[in-house]
């Protein structure tokens, strides 16, 4: 059968409308609604919720970190980090990362470690050689102990203890790496420290909580335990550095009748409105280690009402001590200098089980002033659980 | 009108029109054999035969070009080419339909496989023992999720597929009070801390993580075993104002926050989500093996399903080869990790799922018809006929 010329035309038609029709299919937006999720990571405070909804207990990770390591500010991507310094005064670096996805193969982590020791990388027949097996109640950890095999000018040999674990989608990384000896010593703390990693599994279950109570003090079966909230919301330390919030349990607290309970969006354990309007702002928030310290502390809040930054020699006129239940808590109050800076920031900050608890009051200078009667009260209530 | 349907019924049944398909079909299948080398299994089959042309970088443009037909135009082309052909040039009878059922179990399988290759999704869960799953996730596909999480009770998720990530255009919806603009987008990207880079580039991010946080590009994977993980660098652009560059990337596990106009919404990249109307339990997991070894014999889950409106509340076993089928999806027992306290089920929602099934059991008895006819023709012949006796 011949095919006539004007049948080409026709089909030749058709097909280019049909391509045209299925190639402009792109992907689409897609919009749904979700009951709340639980997170590894992230728990929203029983103080900041409404009572009686659905409260979905998250699996949270908790450690217990060894007396010797010193909890360090957890930048970037970071979610815990913690030194151990030798007498010597040198350092080894602890991290604990977590990815989603696989995080790459054994031998891909392997090898990446042994780069980061100008190590040249193996193959998957001397894997067995390089991993081991420890076996947790967390999971089964691959862990790997590297040593460089040349030191950089002046400095002694690098070492690698890595770890890692798969869990829920996502890949959990802890490292020790500083030189060899210093690392050498802390390896049975380090293996001790994976041991102690547990992932808190709790089924959702029904939160009875108490209407409209000002506290997140409620009874242990209710209460939704610690917010280890890593959310990046942006900077709040001076050079732009991140924070991680903490991991640990919650300390417990009532807040005065007259606050109102606002969403504890982002980082925050607990936030609360005061005064006409609301415009009072009261944060409770939680990070690992000293967050800088004293000083720079006060700097962060001198800086967000508009006040210059002040020398060590200067801070005892801002800052005071004051202990409850057992917590000792640093106290800050930026005070009022001119009616060019009409805010005024009350905050205190509580060491607690290797984090910085910080309870923070913020709103115009009079509204501050008025309040801080209600503010100490607030802080004395504050206790471990 | 009727001569268009002449005339595409002539073009349909050109024989030039099959031998010029077969020969396309045998260069596309020689190029993508050659090209598995540098894609992968899946990337072969997703650039050459689920697709309807196949793009070249045009140089120096920037722009893509196609330069050949892709699998499921050939395939659009040959299925009505062989279609008409058989119905204009095979005539009908009785003897003859062995060989039309199996063809048309043939030409339903070829349907099926089509219809499977473009609505068929592959997802995975990733369920721990003890806890809850709502949602499947997919294997390759990322999403830009935008949370509205002001709400204490629920959700309000906008999920951008990744492709509008890759154009250049600002990304409006109604649900969203800022609109995204793309600044740029890896497919596949390694994060590393900045503070641990010699000297790393100027960050891209003015906002959340991503000043922290130094972007290394990496070619893309297509190895079973390994996965990409993309990056992209959006802007979110309010009426009034930026309100800042952030860096997604699927290895950050947990989202930013960010709050405007009173509500506090969260972004992520993450895999692209199937919300389930019902939730599954991770009540137990099993991991048996054979004696003395550790090859698998079965592991099995024990499963929770609850349905959203109450109709379901019963407990399930999924093991291998026996798969839950619930609510449009069928969940096969697929692995397990974490010294089997996590169990891993693939999630395949096929609405043609049945279509195989159907073309198999067409071609079965098409087969056993012409057989059949075949047979008892054999049988009349070599049946001994009534031998004539010469009369004395």
């Amino acid at each position: 059968m011949t095919l006539p010329e004007s049948s080409f035309r026709y089909g030749t038609a058709v097909l280019a409308a049909t391509l045209l029709l299925v190639g402009c299919r792109q992907g689409e937006v897609r919009t749904y609604r979700t009951a709340k999720e639980p997170s590894d990571l992230f728990i929203v405070p029983r103080a900041a919720k409404p009572a009686d909804v659905q409260a979905v207990a998250p699996a949270a990770a908790e450690w217990q970190v060894p007396a010797n390591w010193s909890p360090q500010k957890a930048t970037g991507m970071r979610l815990a980090s913690f030194a151990f310094t030798d007498p010597t005064g040198a350092v080894a670096d602890i991290s604990v990362i977590t990815f989603g996805g696989s995080g790459g193969d054994e031998l891909a982590n392997i090898n990446r470690w042994r780069g980061q020791l100008s190590l040249a990388p193996i193959g998957a027949g001397d894997l067995p050689t390089q991993v081991e097996a420890l076996s947790a109640q967390a999971g089964d950890f691959s862990v790997t102990d590297l040593v460089a095999e040349k030191a950089e000018q002046g400095k002694p040999l690098s070492r690698i203890l890595g770890a890692w674990l798969r869990r829920g989608g996502k890949v959990w990384f802890f490292k020790a790496m500083g030189p060899k000896d210093v690392v050498g010593s802390q390896k049975d703390a380090f293996l001790t420290f994976l041991k102690s990693v547990r992932f808190a599994e709790a089924a959702a279950h029904e939160s009875r909580g108490t209407a409209g109570a000002n506290t997140n003090d409620l009874p242990k079966a209710n209460s939704a335990g610690p917010d280890l909230s890593s959310l990046p919301t942006g900077s709040t330390l001076p050079g732009g550095a991140e924070l991680k919030a903490a991991s640990g349990s919650s300390l417990r607290w009532t807040a005065p009748g007259d606050w109102t309970i606002k969403a504890a969006g982002s980082m925050r354990k607990g936030s609360y409105s005061f005064g006409p309007g609301g415009v009072g702002d009261v944060s409770i928030t939680a990070f690992p280690g000293d967050v800088g310290g004293p000083l720079a502390n006060v700097n962060r809040w001198l800086g967000q009402v508009g006040l210059s930054s002040i020398e060590e020699g200067d801070l005892s006129q801002y800052t005071s001590h004051m202990e409850a239940n057992g917590l000792e808590f640093f106290l800050a109050d930026t005070g009022s200098k001119d009616a060019l800076h009409p805010q005024r920031i009350m905050a205190a900050v509580v060491f607690w089980q290797g984090n910085s608890w910080f309870f923070k009051m913020t709103g115009p200078t009079e509204l501050v002033a008025g309040a801080k009667p209600a503010f100490l009260e607030f802080l004395r209530s504050v206790k471990a659980p | 009108m009727k001569d268009l349907g002449k005339h595409l019924l002539g073009f349909f049944n050109s024989l030039r029109l099959t031998v010029v398909l077969l020969i396309l079909s045998i260069l596309l299948i020689f190029a993508a054999t050659l090209d598995q080398v540098h894609l992968g299994i899946w990337g072969v089959q997703e650039k050459y035969f689920r697709s309807f042309l196949i793009y070249a970088p045009f140089r120096g443009t920037g722009l893509s070009i196609p330069i050949f037909p892709g699998g499921y135009l050939l395939a659009v082309l040959l299925l009505p080419n062989l279609v008409v052909a058989h119905f204009l040039r095979f005539r009908w009878s009785i003897k003859k339909s062995g060989i039309w059922l199996t063809h048309l179990g043939l030409i339903l399988l070829l349907v099926g496989q089509g219809l499977s290759g473009m609505l068929q999704k592959d997802n995975q869960v990733r369920i721990d023992v003890g806890s809850s799953r709502r949602y499947s996730e997919s294997f390759r596909e990322t999403e830009l999720a935008v949370i509205d999480v002001s709400n204490p009770d629920y959700d309000d998720v906008v999920a951008i597929p990744v492709a509008l990530l890759q154009g250049k255009g600002q990304i409006q919806h109604p649900k969203l009070p800022f609109s995204i603009r793309p600044v740029a987008y890896y497919p596949n990207a390694q994060m590393r801390a900045r503070s641990q880079m010699p000297s790393p580039l100027p960050s891209l991010a003015t906002a959340g993580v991503g000043p922290e946080v130094a972007v290394e590009p990496a070619p893309v994977t297509y190895k079973t075993d390994e996965a990409n993980f993309p990056a992209a660098y959006v802007e979110l652009v309010a009426p009034e104002a930026s309100l800042g560059t952030y860096l997604v990337s699927t290895m950050m596990v947990e989202p930013q926050a960010i709050t405007y106009q009173g509500k506090t919404w969260h972004i992520v990249l993450r895999a692209e989500r199937d919300y389930f109307p019902f939730s599954l339990t991770l009540k137990k997991f099993t991991h048996d093996i054979y004696p003395g070894t550790d090859i698998p014999k079965d592991f099995a889950s024990t499963i929770q399903l609850k349905s959203d409106d109450g109709r379901d509340d019963r407990e399930v076993r999924i093991f291998m080869n026996n798969p839950l089928r619930y609510g449009g999806r069928a969940f096969y027992q697929a692995g397990y990790s974490n010294n089997d306290r996590t169990s891993v089920l693939q999630v395949v929602s096929n609405p043609s799922w049945l279509v195989p099934y159907i073309s198999c059991a067409l071609i079965a008895l098409g087969l056993a018809i012409e057989f059949g006819v075949h047979l008892i023709g054999f049988f009349r012949r070599r049946s001994p006929k009534p031998s004539k006796i010469p009369n004395p």
